[in-house]
């Protein structure tokens, strides 16, 4: 019997151990790196990933022929690939070794757990894209069936209420507004009362399309817009089968998409992120490249 | 009279009716592996099926693809699973079914008289635990808990809270972390199963040993395990088809990219893995979405190979080695050995195991408390359409409705089935036989794979919303509820049913005013078993009933069953998978923990009421 | 109609062909119904020549009883000697039992059970049977008895409330059970508990009552009890007893028979059979040479 007790002591005991543990046990992987050693990239899937090997490991700096991103590994050995902006924001604010790439408009609101380091030497901000100091950029596209979009009320209000001032006010606080294309009628508050939307596609968009979608649904109360999705890849597959209005990609568009209506609604800085307590403050294009294509290390110092 | 004759028809035409409740799963075997096959074929004709089998990339843009990396890592992180969980779980067995005092009782011998009061106080309390009873629900709730908690829990405790320290490119993730989830994951499976193989070794063999001399150490180790041997085997093979089919919780901690298993922090790609990473990115009808149809039939067939495998282990327990020691051969050996060192360490072994279950689940409790009741709030339950906060209205809507529609199709199959395989066939016949088979078969079928067909057949049918995803559901839990009806049905007493064919009643009438009240306690265990599975389930309906982004859903949108809907566990995923809204992940999980403890009180007290009848 | 017509009941009524309705049924292949049964004649039950197999083994040979009516016949034997199987051919229980094979004819009511197209329902009706166990159902006391009526059609409240009345007084239990006719059935003790069965067994009115080993399982008292009750039944019941216990035969029964490896060796009054039986084994089964 008294073996027993001291078992049970034990368990107990280490019980308590384990919620010391838990408690302390923030996710935090401790000491902060002083090198970044792995590279988070994207399923082939994400536009941004698309964006990002076009332009990093395209060609670097010295206009070298990088590796075709139909070549790629897709996932390789040093890092490893994740589908969405959120997971990237897991992964990188978990370990500071870690490096990825997301939206420019997502950053702010993750500035808790993550930072964007500069590229090139340039800030990653709104301003710097628009002037052009700060390269990684890529247009925010929405496909879209056009019969069916000019037929529905609500899809065509939507369409255009992003060009409207207070949908531009919403798009120009992280984004990059565009010109406003032909097809677009300008947009009136309150003239659609009922129906349903839904987009899918990159979660790069999804941000921007939140907030666009909620200031909409409160000026015309009754309509209902949804948006989901993992990625730039899915947004074909629910254009072509009806089950979505509209897709969302972070690039440009391509094959079968082009199919479609393809109206570029902002253009969107990719932002390079690292935790944020992270000694890294700069990366050179080269460095990305060397990171994602050989997985060379990057020192932080 | 015409009311004697129709009794007849009734009679027939109810029979008929329960033998096509019982031969469906013999359809649904059949009708998931054609389909999986029939939307394999394009992958395995244009990649050819052993470029398929052993090439090494997989690379969707340029169409190549090969799953030998991704086979060799299910199945080394299933093997070491199974050793690392098989182990720990069968030592817990052995220990809460020999070890495992009933009552606690604190003995004090000092003079202080206020200790003794209190140690008195505290024994009144400790009287009315049952320790047995409590570990026996500790292991039931590690079982019930969903896959998604497991994987958080592997992502935030065990990676970024230890493993990223050992692991010298600091990442964490990987075989290792795979492996000690998954083995936290099946240790309930194997425990339970090796219970119940040692709770079936016959008392004699036990006694026999004790009344030679041994230990209760050297009977529990050189006579009941070994003759447990063939259920317990059986144990770890089940065991194996469940590590095999866990899709969500190594999602999260495997790494996800497409490598050998070298080293213990490479990062992975099991098959299920991949298969729910990029199936959501798939043009419908292309060679990609039919590669990867292919990888799920590759898995769904070695799965099932190996669950049927348990039909080979030679049921022996008639002992040989049971009647040696009766007989005296080893007799003389084992009364020699005074106290034989070897058992006594294993029963240590036995109660540290116990002990690490224990932890493990307290740690994985305390995990979501700790981090998750902080974000209960009324709004964040129940709030309605306001896209402020999360909430988490719109997911309890669409799994009340899973459920329910779920339980209305399976409940009058399985039971049917039920009835059918007690009532009416004959016990040793092939035809039971082969039902018998299907219907386990069935229940070792990977989620993921259900949510292919899914995918394939009902969401074709219904559009991507709570049918389909109900529909899939009833498949998932069909085999819980038939083997858990049968239990009951066979439980209720053969002279009941003679009571009533004497005093002059049908078959059917029987069957419905005696025998199934009787049973119903057990029916109403099935039944809470199977609300548990449903809303533990994530795999089989992010392609079934869908998965909506957090932000979007509504209430209004979910209360409508044609749309599509997340139920609670995908929720939660879909939060990971946005990674932007740690905070209702984590109050999710705790609700999600504390509907599977509510649930299997419900099934405590039900069997207790049952127990007291009797 | 009538489900509980007393034994003088109106006689079967012959045609010009001189032929009965139920022979006239029989030839046109209907299901024998409960009209069937005639009990006018002087037994109840006749066993002619029955042979039962369980597969390939012969459990009983060559049988050929008659069982008057009004009268409790009692069956003893060691065990094994097919007591409790011959008594399960009487209301076809021992369907139930895989590959179990009778031949021979067994006439209940003037009617051979054993021909094809009986309908088991109305044999069963007319044929109650009490067990070695008591088997009440898992509900009260009131849907027990209820239960048999309410296979037969009757749903009417009133009519149940009075058979289940008439019942429980012709057990004996009315007293001690009307005031808690909705408790579970489960409650009571072993002995009442087998009383129900009885009850409940009675409240289909049949005009044979079969019991297995009815009071093996109870205590000394309840044992009495039912004794007491048998003998007070046999006025509107034939009663066929199946009894290890032979003094219960000498108390009770008014013809024993007793039977030895599937055989019935001797039947009789019983207390010629006691006193004076025929037979060498019988005498040393009685006087407990063997048991």
């Amino acid at each position: 019997m008294n073996k027993k007790i001291v078992a049970l002591g034990l368990a107990a005991a280490l019980s308590v151990t384990a919620v010391g543990v838990m408690a302390g046990c923030s996710g935090d992987g401790g000491a902060v790196a002083t090198s970044i050693t792995t590279a988070i990239s994207r399923t082939a899937g994400s536009g941004t990933r698309g964006a990002f090997d076009e332009l990093v490991t395209g060609t670097d700096k010295d206009g070298n022929e990088g590796v075709a991103l139909e070549e790629m590994d897709l996932d390789q050995t040093w890092g490893f690939s994740v589908g969405t902006t959120g997971q990237v924001v897991t992964q990188v604010a978990g370990n500071s070794s870690f490096l990825g790439y997301i939206s420019l408009g997502s950053v702010a609101a993750n500035t808790d757990r993550i930072k964007a380091v500069q590229v090139n030497g340039k800030d990653a901000t709104v301003d710097n894209v628009k002037a052009g100091n700060y390269e990684l950029s890529r247009p925010f596209n929405l496909i879209y069936d056009a019969e069916k979009v000019a037929g529905n009320a609500l899809a065509s209000d939507f369409l255009a209420y992003i060009w409207s001032a207070d949908g531009l006010e919403i798009l120009k606080k992280e984004y990059i507004d565009v010109e406003k294309p032909a097809g677009v009628d300008a947009y009136t508050a309150g003239t659609v009362t009922s129906g349903s939307i839904y987009l899918h596609g990159s979660t790069s968009l999804q941000p921007l399309i939140e907030e666009l979608a909620k200031a909409y649904m409160a000026e015309n109360p009754g309509t209902e817009i949804t948006w989901g999705g993992g990625g730039s890849g899915e947004a074909l597959a629910r254009v072509e089968a009806g089950t979505a209005d509209f897709g969302m990609i972070s690039r440009a568009a391509k094959g079968d998409e082009l199919n479609y209506e393809v109206t570029q609604i902002a253009i969107d800085g990719i932002a390079v992120i690292v935790h944020k307590d992270s000694p890294l403050t700069n990366v050179t294009f080269q460095q990305l490249f060397d990171l994602f294509a050989y997985g060379t290390p990057i020192e932080c110092a | 009279m015409t009311k004697v004759s129709s009794t007849k028809a009734k009679d027939t035409s109810a029979k008929i009716l329960f033998i096509v409740c019982a031969c469906l799963s013999i359809f649904a075997v059949f009708g998931i592996i054609c389909y999986i096959l029939a939307a394999s074929i394009p992958a395995f004709r244009e990649v050819g099926f052993f470029q398929f089998l052993f090439g090494t990339r997989w690379n969707h843009i340029n169409d190549t693809y090969g799953i030998l990396a991704m086979l060799c890592s299910t199945l080394v992180v299933t093997v070491l699973a199974v050793i690392l969980g098989g182990i720990i779980g069968i030592f817990t067995a052995i220990f809460m079914v020999f070890w495992c005092p009933d009552k606690l009782h604190i003995r004090y011998r000092g003079k202080n008289k206020s200790m003794q009061n209190f140690v008195a106080w505290m024994n009144s309390w400790l009287r009315k635990i049952n320790l047995r009873t409590i570990f026996d629900q500790i292991i039931k709730l590690l079982a019930g808990i969903p896959s998604v908690i497991y994987g958080y829990f592997g992502i935030i405790v065990l990676v970024q809270g230890g493993l990223v320290q050992m692991d010298p490119m600091h990442r964490g993730f990987g075989v290792l972390a795979t492996c000690i989830v998954l083995s936290i994951m099946i240790i309930p499976t194997i425990t339970s199963l090796t219970k119940n193989a040692l709770e079936a070794v016959p008392a004699q063999y036990f006694e026999g040993a004790l009344a030679m001399g041994n230990t209760k150490a050297q009977a529990v180790f050189r006579v009941v395990f070994p003759a447990a041997r063939s259920g317990i085997i059986s144990a770890l093979i089940l065991g194996i088809g469940r590590a095999m089919g866990e899709t969500m919780a190594v999602q999260m901690v495997s790494g996800g990219s497409v490598n050998f298993p070298v080293g213990i922090f490479t990062p992975i790609c099991p098959l299920t893995v991949k298969i729910n990473a990029e199936m959501g990115e798939v043009v419908p009808g292309s060679l990609h979405e039919s590669a990867l149809m292919a990888t799920g039939f590759v898995l769904l067939i070695l799965v099932l190979l190996i669950t049927l495998s348990v039909n080979f282990v030679p049921k022996e327990f008639k002992g040989k080695k049971g009647t040696k020691v009766l007989q005296g051969d080893e007799a003389g050996k084992v009364v020699y050995r005074k106290r034989g060192l070897i058992p006594e360490i294993l029963k240590y072994f036995g109660m540290i195991c116990a002990a690490v279950v224990v932890i493990a689940l307290a740690a994985v409790i305390l995990f979501i408390c700790i981090n998750g009741i902080p974000n209960i709030s009324w709004n964040f339950l129940f709030g309605g359409d306001s896209y402020d906060g999360h909430s988490l209205a719109p997911a309890f809507l669409t799994t009340f409705y899973i459920i329910i529609f779920t339980l209305l199709i399976a409940l009058p199959l399985g039971i049917g089935a039920a009835i059918f395989l007690n009532e009416y066939a004959k016990p040793g016949s092939k035809f039971v036989k082969v039902i018998r088979t299907f219907i386990d078969t069935l229940s070792g079928v990977p989620s993921i794979v259900f949510g292919l067909f899914g995918y394939l057949f009902f969401v074709q049918i219904f559009g991507s919303n709570v049918f389909a995803g109900s529909f899939t559901m009833v498949l998932v839990i069909l085999p819980t509820i038939i083997r858990s009806t049968e239990e009951a049905l066979r439980a209720v007493p053969m002279e009941l049913r003679e009571a009533s064919y004497g005093l002059g009643a049908s078959k059917i009438r029987t069957i419905f005013k005696v025998v199934l009240p009787s049973a119903f306690p057990g029916i109403a265990t099935a039944i809470v078993l199977s609300v548990g599975r449903i809303v533990s389930e994530s795999a089989a309906l992010i392609y079934t009933s869908g998965m909506i982004a957090v932000a979007s859903s509504s209430v209004s949108s979910a209360l409508d069953p044609t749309n599509m809907g997340s139920t609670l566990t995908v929720f939660m995923y879909s939060f990971f998978a946005e990674g932007l809204a740690f905070d209702e992940a984590y109050g999710t999980a705790f609700v999600l923990l504390v509907i599977t403890f509510v649930l299997n009180l419900i099934v405590y007290f039900i069997q207790k009421r049952v127990k007291k009848k009797r | 109609m009538n489900l509980f017509k007393k034994k003088d009941a109106v006689a079967p009524t012959e045609d010009a062909a001189g032929e009965t309705e139920q022979k006239k049924q029989k030839k046109e292949k209907k299901p024998v119904t409960l009209d069937i049964f005639d009990f006018s004649g002087e037994n109840a039950i006749t066993i002619k020549d029955v042979d039962l197999f369980y597969g390939e083994f012969q459990a009983l040979k060559k049988i050929n009883m008659k069982m008057p009516k009004y009268q409790i016949t009692a069956m003893i034997g060691p065990s094994g000697c097919g007591k409790s199987t011959l008594i399960k051919t009487l209301n076809r229980m021992n369907d139930l039992v895989e590959g179990c094979r009778v031949v021979g004819k067994i006439e209940i009511g003037g009617v051979d059970i054993y021909q094809k197209g009986i309908d088991l329902s109305a044999l069963r009706k007319n044929v109650g049977m009490v067990f070695q166990k008591p088997n009440p159902f898992p509900m009260s006391v009131y849907d027990n008895i209820a239960y048999g009526p309410r296979t037969f059609g009757i749903r009417k409240k009133g009519e149940l409330d009075e058979i289940v009345e008439r019942s429980l007084k012709q057990a004996a239990m009315w007293d001690e059970l009307k005031d808690r006719l909705n408790k579970s059935a489960l409650g009571l003790s072993g002995g009442q508990q087998q009383r129900l069965c009885i009850a409940r067994a009675l409240a289909v009115g049949p005009q044979i009552l079969l019991m297995d080993e009815p009071t093996s399982a109870l205590d000394p008292i309840s044992t009495g009890k039912i004794e007491e009750l048998c003998e007070e039944l046999k006025n509107d019941v034939t009663i066929v007893m199946v009894t290890h216990n032979m003094q219960q035969a000498a108390r009770i029964s008014d013809k024993t028979a007793f039977f030895l490896l599937g055989e019935m060796i001797e039947m009789g009054d019983t207390e010629q059979v006691f006193s004076e039986p025929k037979h060498p084994e019988t005498e040393r089964y009685i006087t407990g040479r063997f048991g």
